[in-house]
């Protein structure tokens, strides 16, 4: 039995339910103080002076140190882009830029007395002056970001395929939408945290980091960059990590104050962000302000897209300006969209920095294409997933090069999917034509139902490499090592099935070891929907590179020129299992027999394999959601009836686990849609600072879901594998915009904003029924 | 997120309690009085009370914690839990608006661990409980070492967040009028996710004779005001008829003209009153349906 394609338990399961996690707030080092920071309550401000000299009196306090302490350069650029003015945060900077920059840092014997002593700092500040809204920062005249710098504008996105000006003036058909959508918070349940630790007593200093990261190996470069010191002398390590979707990813001030001030203490320090910490400083998502239009044939083909957007960047550019590249690239999405223009400003504010939450970029892009598409079907009296059938790629037509110029700038190419199945999949599941008739004419009742559907693609699995070590010890058990930490996503069990299918060995057999940048020597990370293809088909590279070494030495040993197959953790001779080694006497062999003797064996000593995989370009995910609200007209309210999603991921290594993903991704979706949204005053300061302003969407506002999968394998991978984790949070809040939008048909409401809050709704409608109508009626 | 150094105390009887409570106040120091710690915990872990002492009611449970029936009341401990309220048939037989409510407050975690005079004592004004005290005109009794007085939920809640309790007093006892005959409570909040505290929120109770007409109405409002807004003397057009959806909806037009509730991020001004109008309207029309049901 192959155990690709199963739905096998996750392995870690039942110790994280148990709470026998270890997270980095369970890891405690002997000696280990703890760190509060002071940060700014001002947007944007000149440091003048810190007195810590009552601080430094408060029981436990051990250390402070601030902007006093000393001068640091600014964070290396993750992300160099062409257009892009780069400005990164700098530690202990001299000029704040968002509220909640790091001022300075009480080090403490407990995190309340760190707390006591934040209390008792005194900073005199020089208020500069802000802006936080992007509209409002690029205007003539808008207050400076950042001081020194004369503009606030960050980056220039363009897009341009064939001639979309002259094709849009030459559409008989065209529609427009207009569309901002909400900032969001990646908020896992487990916030940042980090442990750092030197050791001085060797030959040279070595500095032991436990972080809740998503990228381990890039921490430890940019510690080595950062304290002028070598790889080889740092060992980050992402013990458990609580959720992470996209806000461990980036590299903070924190990151490397922590890591400094336990090297000025000499002592472990240990920092754990609280929840208010987290929705202050670790980056959010998803702002941007689109202006977009359509042009169309009158039987509803595509013949030209435009989009002018700005995308706001917050204070500095943490990972680039990655998020609206991928907008601009994939507006048009699964659609044939033959003229193509894109112009994206990107904008710094002063507020949090924006970078990669689960989507990254693409709930934006979806949104974009398939609102233009509802407006041309409602303009032309069409059903709205027949225009989408319309103008959907064909799956006779890949590779299909959509003519853009994917982020390294190449040709940004599709490699496989068939989008007419999917979306014929999606109305039957979701049973499309049912809830259409269902529905009902246009309602005035309180209550109306509305359908959307929306069909997002995802470019997954991108490089520039992941590595795996695959190990057979002497007890025959097989270890899996790779730089892709999990947050978890469950790879303790996908990668072990894809080793175990290769060695034919039992599931319990392969141990998956992960997060740990002095266990394997490179590693890029578990981010952009990447680890099943490119972990996974390292993996498999490398356990198939093992088999063949098992073989060959099998072979040798049992003296056999006859065909030999492994199972059950020995390898034998097809058709005489009586002539059959061990996994662990085989490892035992090539491990050399005794101290001083020779190695006679044919294959090189020891019995592991490394293999690096280097996708050639990303491969595309598609999927399709179908939602069904019932909108309260007097209340505004808006409630899921029906949520339905078929998706492709291409082979599908444990199908219930891609299922938990894509229900995530929804759950996620419907936040951005209906919930979420992190709020600043126009000058800065956050208005949504806990779970009770910034609201998350909880089991009562996430529906059952019918969720179906369909499998066109990837051609550019051993696997067949696309990727997954961002998939459901991608088309979800368009499907659900457009189900909103079509219960009030009647009042011809259009949503320009997100998250639906239920105040605009039920404003929207007062205004549209004071035009021409009653108003529903309150009971 | 970490609270200020405090004492903790945690008497063993309301006496010891009452005697620490005087004692503490009288030489100054600052004083926080700990039932169910739903609120006060995140006050204290933000920072935005650091009080010298607190004293933990959570040991009084044979003194505070009882929902004992009485002629036509129902007396309730102040330490007893929501999901005691909530699962108490005798709470749903005569007094059913305190099922409906407990069921709209918050999560399990919340409901086991907070209690009655907990969230009496906060007077948050969009919460439940005090929307439901101030309906029934519950009576309230506050104990202190030398004192104890009854008084009617209408002189207990003064403004936001603000009771008339004095400093040295512990809200111990809760009682509440059992649901008259021919009668239907209801009530009817809108928050943005279940569990929430309302934006807005509407409890009404209606009476009726024996010929099908209102003789006695009460309605009260959450969300749209400091504390719980007491609507009941607006309500007289409709004593003595049978009104339909629509006129109570217009009647509720009138009434809610003059609210002049805060606006926030998620709600403003203009829309908390409009949810006001539609959660009276539909809490009366509930209640009505109620008695015509029974």
């Amino acid at each position: 039995m192959n155990y690709v394609g199963q739905d096998v338990r996750r392995v870690n399961d039942g110790r994280l339910l148990r709470g026998h996690g270890q997270y980095i707030a369970d890891i405690y080092r002997p000696g280990m103080a703890y760190v509060a920071f002071v940060r700014s309550p001002h947007p944007h401000a000149r440091v003048k002076a810190v007195d810590v000299k009552q601080a430094e009196k408060v029981l436990g306090v051990l250390g402070i140190y601030s902007v006093d302490s000393d001068l640091f350069p600014p964070l290396p650029l993750l992300f160099p882009y062409s257009t892009l003015d780069a400005i990164t945060q700098t530690p202990f900077g001299r000029e704040v830029h968002h509220v909640g920059e790091p001022v300075a840092m009480v080090v403490a014997d407990s995190r309340y007395h760190a707390e006591d002593g934040v209390a008792a700092v005194q900073v005199e500040y020089e208020l500069l002056p802000s802006v936080a809204e992007m509209t409002r920062a690029m205007q003539k005249g808008a207050p400076r970001v950042h001081s020194q710098h004369p503009s606030n504008q960050a980056a220039i996105i363009m897009q341009d395929v064939g001639d979309a000006m002259e094709a849009m003036n030459q559409s008989p058909v065209v529609v427009t939408c207009d569309i901002k959508m909400g900032r969001v918070s990646c908020a896992p349940i487990e916030t940042r945290g980090l442990l750092a630790e030197w050791n001085e007593a060797g030959n040279e200093p070595e500095l032991h980091v436990y972080a809740a990261t998503q990228t381990p190996h890039m921490m430890q470069r940019i510690y080595a960059e950062l304290f002028q010191i070598n790889e080889r002398q740092i060992r980050v390590q992402a013990p458990d990590v609580g959720g992470a979707f996209g806000a461990k990813e980036p590299f903070y001030v924190e990151d490397f104050l922590i890591a400094w001030v336990a090297r000025e203490m000499g002592r472990p320090v240990v920092w754990i962000e609280d929840r208010l910490e987290h929705l202050l400083t670790s980056v959010h998502e998803r702002e941007q302000l689109h202006h977009a239009k359509m042009g169309l044939t009158h039987d509803g083909r595509i013949l030209s897209v435009t989009d002018e957007f700005l995308a706001n960047t917050g204070a500095y550019v943490p990972w680039g300006v990655i998020v609206p590249i991928i907008t601009s690239t994939l507006i048009p999405g699964p659609y044939k969209v033959p003229n193509y223009s894109c112009k994206g400003t990107v904008v710094y504010t002063n507020t949090t920095p924006l970078a990669p939450y689960r989507g990254a970029g693409r709930p934006q892009a979806a949104m974009v294409i398939n609102r233009l598409l509802d407006r041309a079907a409602a303009v032309l009296d069409l059903d709205s997933a027949l225009i989408r059938e319309r103008n959907l790629i064909q799956p006779s037509e890949f590779p299909y090069a959509t003519g853009l110029m994917s982020r390294e700038g190449t040709p940004m190419v599709l490699d496989s999917g068939d989008y007419p199945a999917l979306l014929k999949m999606l109305k039957e599941a979701g049973e499309y034509a049912r809830w259409q008739e269902a529905k009902g004419g246009e309602s005035t009742s309180a209550r109306a139902i509305g359908v959307g559907i929306a069909i997002g693609i995802e470019n997954t699995g991108m490089g520039p490499h992941e590595g795996a070590t695959v190990t057979v010890g002497t007890d025959g058990h097989i270890t899996v090592i790779t730089g892709a930490a999990s947050q978890g996503q469950g790879h303790e069990t996908t990668l072990a099935q894809i080793a175990a299918d290769a060695f034919a060995a039992p599931m319990d057999w392969v141990h998956v070891i992960e997060g740990d940048s002095q266990k394997i020597a490179y590693g890029t990370g578990t981010f952009a929907s990447r680890t099943a293809v490119v972990a996974g088909s390292a993996v498999k590279l490398a356990s198939d590179q093992l088999r063949g070494k098992m073989i060959d030495l099998a072979a040798y040993l049992l003296k056999s020129g006859q065909p030999l197959e492994m199972a059950e953790g020995t390898i034998r001779v097809v058709g005489d299992p009586t002539r059959c080694i061990s996994f662990g006497n085989l490892a035992l062999a090539a491990s050399g027999q005794f101290p001083g003797s020779s190695y006679t064996l044919p294959t090189a000593p020891g019995m592991s394999a490394t293999t690096y995989f280097t996708p050639a370009g990303a491969t595309y995910a598609a999927g399709g959601h179908m939602v069904v609200v019932a909108v309260d007209r007097v209340t505004g309210k808006v409630e899921i009836l029906s949520y339905t999603a078929v998706h492709d991921a291409g082979t599908l290594i444990n199908p219930k686990i891609v299922t938990g993903q894509i229900q995530g991704g929804i759950s996620g979706g419907i936040g951005t849609a209906l919930l979420e949204e992190i709020r600043f005053d126009d000058e800065g300061q956050l208005l949504t600072g806990s779970f009770m302003d910034y609201l998350l969407p909880t089991t009562r506002d996430v529906p059952d879901m019918t969720i179906q999968h369909l499998s066109t394998p990837s051609p550019l991978n051993p696997l067949g594998a696309k990727g997954v984790g961002e998939s459901g949070a991608i088309p979800s809040p368009s499907a659900i915009v457009a189900a909103v939008e079509d219960a009030l048909k009647v009042d011809m409401v259009q949503i320009n904003n997100i998250p639906i809050q239920p105040m605009m709704v039920r404003n929207s409608i007062l205004k549209s029924v004071a035009t021409d109508r009653e108003a529903p009626t309150h009971g | 997120m970490k609270p200020c150094a405090f004492q903790l105390y945690t008497p063993s009887t309301l006496e010891d309690a009452l005697e620490a409570l005087w004692e503490l106040t009288e030489e100054g120091r600052s004083v926080k009085v700990l039932a169910g710690g739903q609120s006060l915990i995140p006050v204290l872990n933000m920072r935005l009370a650091t009080p010298d002492v607190l004293i933990d009611l959570n040991e009084l449970d044979s003194d505070l914690n009882f929902i004992s029936p009485d002629t036509n009341h129902i007396k309730i401990g102040a330490l007893t839990r929501h999901y005691q309220l909530e699962t108490s048939p005798l709470i749903s037989k005569n007094v059913p608006i305190i099922t409906e409510a407990e069921r709209l407050i918050g999560h399990v975690a919340i409901r086991s661990r907070g209690t009655l005079g907990g969230s009496l004592a906060h007077a948050d004004p969009s919460a439940e409980l005090p929307l439901v005290a101030s309906l029934l005109n519950a009576r309230m009794t506050l104990q202190s070492k030398h004192a104890t007085r009854t008084i009617p939920a209408a002189e207990f809640f003064l403004a936001y967040l603000m009771t008339s309790m004095e400093p040295t007093e512990i809200l111990t006892e809760i009682t509440i009028p059992t649901l008259p005959g021919r009668s239907g409570q209801s009530i009817q909040e809108f928050a943005l996710r279940h569990g929430d505290f309302a934006i807005a929120v509407a409890g009404a109770q209606v009476t009726m004779d024996e010929d099908g007409c209102i003789s006695d109405a009460r309605l009260t409002l959450g969300g749209v005001g400091g504390t719980p807004l007491d609507m009941s003397a607006s309500l007289a057009p409709l004593v003595g008829s049978r009104p339909l959806p629509e006129d109570i909806e217009r009647l509720m037009k009138e009434i809610c003209q003059d609210l002049e509730p805060d606006g926030d991020i998620h709600a403003d001004s203009a829309y908390r009153k409009d949810l006001a109008i539609t959660l009276s309207t539909r809490a009366l029309v509930d209640g009505l349906q109620k008695v015509k049901d029974s």
